[in-house]
């Protein structure tokens, strides 16, 4: 049985949050469960996608964000309870369908998980989704701690359904990919079917309908203060003047200080668990006990312009302060460190500075940025585009574990800035400059949102070559299928779609497929493809290593080994390869044969054919 | 105890999340609470990854500069990137030869801070025992030979034991034990 199926109310777990918020939403009788996956969000659509295998349970990855909230938004019409779980940059992709879904609502429930990633751990920004609540005039809430998480997941199903409107549950990477304590609650029924009833005039948004729906949302915005006026999740603590109001993790870091502060009585903590609306009443109450007010919270100074302009309505004048200079920062996290100096310099609180022990005359340790795997496919086509192109070619990139390949030695990849994007911006690139133009995409960034650039691409006569990176799974994430992906190992009744038979239906003339760990076939397959005129594709297929070994079928090869008396130190594995395999010891070259799958790629670039297959192999 | 800090340490694939996982575990099961948090995605490929782990009563996960009783490292010259986090009078357990560990420089700041530090060639021992995958468990060996409080050598075999998947468990407990006793 699953860990988070455990029926034993009360029963103490160590979960990651991100397996938290997937019990939460058990014990409120989810039925129905899509995502697409994305760092700090994945665990939570891993618990479904497990869950679903062993009991009645929906889940599904699905193609892209939007799709995903597409899926469960119409599940969610026919009453059942939904859960969608994405990044924080999947919301935009989601939101041109989550901003009319606000007009429509949903019948059962449906609570979006934004997992957002300030300091970018994992991501190509840090935006803060709590503005989509704005946006949409959608409810969210922000857990502060692990076991909240659980509980607020909960919670949010029924907020969606009293409401009837989609609920975001927001949480940052520390929430996500912390672990703690979990108390078990009781398991809520899950029903698995529901009923349409057709409301046309209610469910159709043409403008006729979405006026009134428009206002019907408002509506249910002031609902949704006033639930936030009464909720349990804006805590209030301490008797205090010195005001801190505070959300999310950063919480945690306010109760650490101030229980090191020794200065108890001066505080008084407003902790914001509903965030969106703002609960104008609890603020103004606590507004005006204080004479100072700092707001502490990761991101954009989000409530800090809502408390002020609250403060504002009420009249009240003391000073307001979050953002700013020997303020906080609206860049990356926050640490327990930097919230006491600015809590004790605002308030003018004495306080002790830890100052962190002295390392500078220690060694200086290299930086080991994150980098291609020992026998990543992706390096062996990143090498032989190289080796064609070198720097005469403009390289837009993807997002995906190939995104790595803009490290030297490959320094493939010149623009970043969307899924889907390297095949969008490439005709811009191909057309204002007439350079040579080679776009990667990774295989289910291609199902994401490859399909339509290339649509247009083809239509709009570009002049490209795109190189789809299949490594047969959405590698980064952790391995989960996507709509390329065979699965039949795991006995699920899928059907995988055919990338050529997509290119080719799209109408592009030039498909060649090659395995980029042969390297001449593929040198010569680069050349053939990036010679034509018009829009070409390359599909480069080979297995992720990683994902490979847990294949009933995948194959382990032997690790290589370097034949130190042949070696005569061009270096040529290293200054073009640089497998993180390879090692220097001694001025000469090795083989890590723990970390060497066997690839073979070194092999084929020797030019002393010194890299030799180990005769025995490891265990 | 009030509490305990702890720092694992080391490089994407060594198994740290799992080594964090046996800990936090282990403390539960003695009835402490536990908070945590860790390095996942794209950080994992091969960089640096480091887990903060906190045994006893904390509001936050995070392990500030100066205050972890203890630091686990899975490579050395991780665990100098981190010594930072070591609070003078704290501990180090690492996977690196007693002989060479640590560098002079090291050295003489793990002395002045007062860290007392132990160090085995556990991986080298997992891949003789043909596990290369399983130094985590070594270095849990090296742990549990010298900590009895709040975690000692019982707790954390009986947790390798109940949360280890099946078909690696007899492994995990043969690397756990065979350098706990090298150790001792």
């Amino acid at each position: 049985m699953h860990p988070l199926l455990e029926d034993k109310l009360g029963k103490k777990m160590v979960m990651l949050g991100n397996e938290a918020i997937a019990r939460g939403a058990l014990e409120a009788g989810v039925a129905f469960t899509s995502a697409y996956p994305g760092t700090p969000s994945s665990e939570i659509a891993l618990q479904f996608f497990q869950i679903s295998q062993e009991t009645d349970l929906y889940f599904e990855y699905s193609a892209n964000e939007k799709v995903a909230l597409e899926i469960s938004a119409g599940a969610a019409q026919c009453g059942l309870k939904t859960m969608v779980t994405m990044k924080h940059v999947g919301v935009n992709v989601a939101s041109d369908a989550l901003m009319t879904l606000a007009y429509t609502g949903v019948k059962g429930a449906l609570v979006l998980v934004s997992a957002d990633d300030p300091f970018m751990f994992s991501s190509q920004n840090e935006q803060d989704n709590r503005y989509y609540g704005k946006l949409s005039a959608l409810p969210i809430l922000e857990p502060s701690t692990v076991h909240e998480a659980k509980e607020m997941a909960k919670y949010a199903f029924e907020l969606s359904h009293e409401l009837q409107e989609p609920v975001i549950l927001r949480t940052t990477t520390r929430i996500n990919h912390s672990s703690g304590v979990v108390t078990l609650g009781p398991m809520a029924e899950r029903i698995t079917k529901g009923k349409f009833k057709k409301d046309p005039f209610n469910l159709v948004c043409v403008p006729a309908v979405s006026r009134k729906l428009h206002a019907k949302l408002l509506e249910n915005y002031e609902k949704a203060r006033a639930i936030g006026n009464q909720s349990e999740w804006n805590l209030l603590e301490g008797q205090g003047s010195f005001g801190i109001i505070c959300n999310g993790v950063s919480y945690t870091y306010v109760k650490d200080v101030l229980q090191e502060m020794d200065a108890p009585d001066k505080f008084r903590i407003l902790r914001i668990g509903l965030s969106h609306p703002l609960p104008d009443q609890i603020i103004t109450d606590f507004l005006k006990q204080c004479e100072k007010v700092l707001v502490v919270e990761e991101g954009e100074p989000y409530m800090e312009e809502g408390v002020k302009a609250i403060a504002q309505e009420a009249g009240l004048t003391l000073p307001i302060a979050g953002k700013g200079e020997n303020l906080f920062s609206r860049l990356y996290e926050y640490n327990p460190v930097m919230v006491k100096k600015v809590i004790g310099t605002y308030f003018g609180v004495p306080y002790q500075d830890t100052k962190p022990i002295d390392v500078s005359d220690l060694p200086e340790i290299p930086q080991r940025p994150p980098n291609l795997c020992p026998g990543c496919p992706h390096r062996a086509t990143y090498v032989a585009v190289r080796e064609v192109l070198g720097d005469n070619a403009i390289y837009p990139t993807d997002i995906g574990c190939y995104t790595l390949g803009l490290l030297p030695p490959l320094r493939m990849g010149d623009f970043l800035i969307a899924m889907g994007a390297s095949v969008g911006t490439a005709g811009g690139f191909a057309r204002a400059t007439d350079d040579k133009v080679v776009a990667f995409i990774g295989d289910s960034t291609f199902f994401h949102s490859g399909i339509p650039p290339l649509v247009n691409a083809v239509y709009n006569n570009h002049n490209f070559t795109l190189i789809i990176l299949d490594n047969g799974t959405t590698a980064m994430t952790g391995h989960q299928p996507h709509p390329g992906a065979e699965v039949s190992h795991i006995n699920l009744p899928l059907n995988p779609v055919s990338i050529e038979e997509v290119v080719k239906g799209i109408g592009v003339k030039k498909v060649v497929t090659v395995n980029p760990l042969r390297f001449k076939k593929t040198v010569e397959a680069i050349k053939e493809v990036t010679s034509y005129e018009g829009v070409s594709v390359l599909i480069a297929r080979a297995y992720c290593p990683l994902f490979e070994r847990t294949l009933p079928h995948g194959k382990k090869w032997r690790p290589f080994y370097v034949d130190l008396k042949k070696c005569k130190k061009h270096r040529v594995c290293i200054t073009k390869i640089a497998c993180p395999a390879f090692y220097i010891e001694n001025d000469n070259v090795y083989i890590d044969e723990t970390r060497c799958t066997g690839c073979m790629l070194c092999a084929q670039l020797c030019p002393e054919n010194a890299i030799l297959p180990l005769k025995k192999e490891v265990a | 105890m009030e509490r305990m800090n702890l720092i694992l340490c080391g490089l994407g694939g060594q198994g740290i999340l799992f080594m964090t996982r046996i800990l936090a575990e282990a403390a539960l099961q003695k009835g402490f609470d536990v908070i945590g948090a860790e390095t996942h995605g794209m950080a994992q490929r091969g960089g640096s990854v480091i887990s903060h782990l906190k045994i006893g009563q904390a509001n936050s996960s995070l392990v500030r500069a100066g205050s972890a009783d203890i630091l686990l490292g899975l490579d050395e010259k991780e665990s100098y990137r981190n010594l930072g986090f070591i609070k003078p009078g704290g501990k180090m357990y690492v996977n690196a030869p007693s002989e060479t560990f640590p560098v002079e420089k090291v050295k003489a700041f793990l002395e002045e801070k007062g860290v007392i530090y132990r160090a085995m060639p556990v991986e080298e021992t997992a891949m003789e025992l043909g596990a290369p995958k399983a130094a985590n468990l070594g270095l849990l060996g090296l742990f549990g030979a010298f900590e009895t409080e709040p975690l000692g050598e019982k707790d954390i075999r009986e947790t390798i034991e109940r949360i280890s998947p099946e078909r690696f468990r007899d492994l995990n407990i043969k690397v756990f034990e065979t350098c706990r006793k090298k150790a001792v």
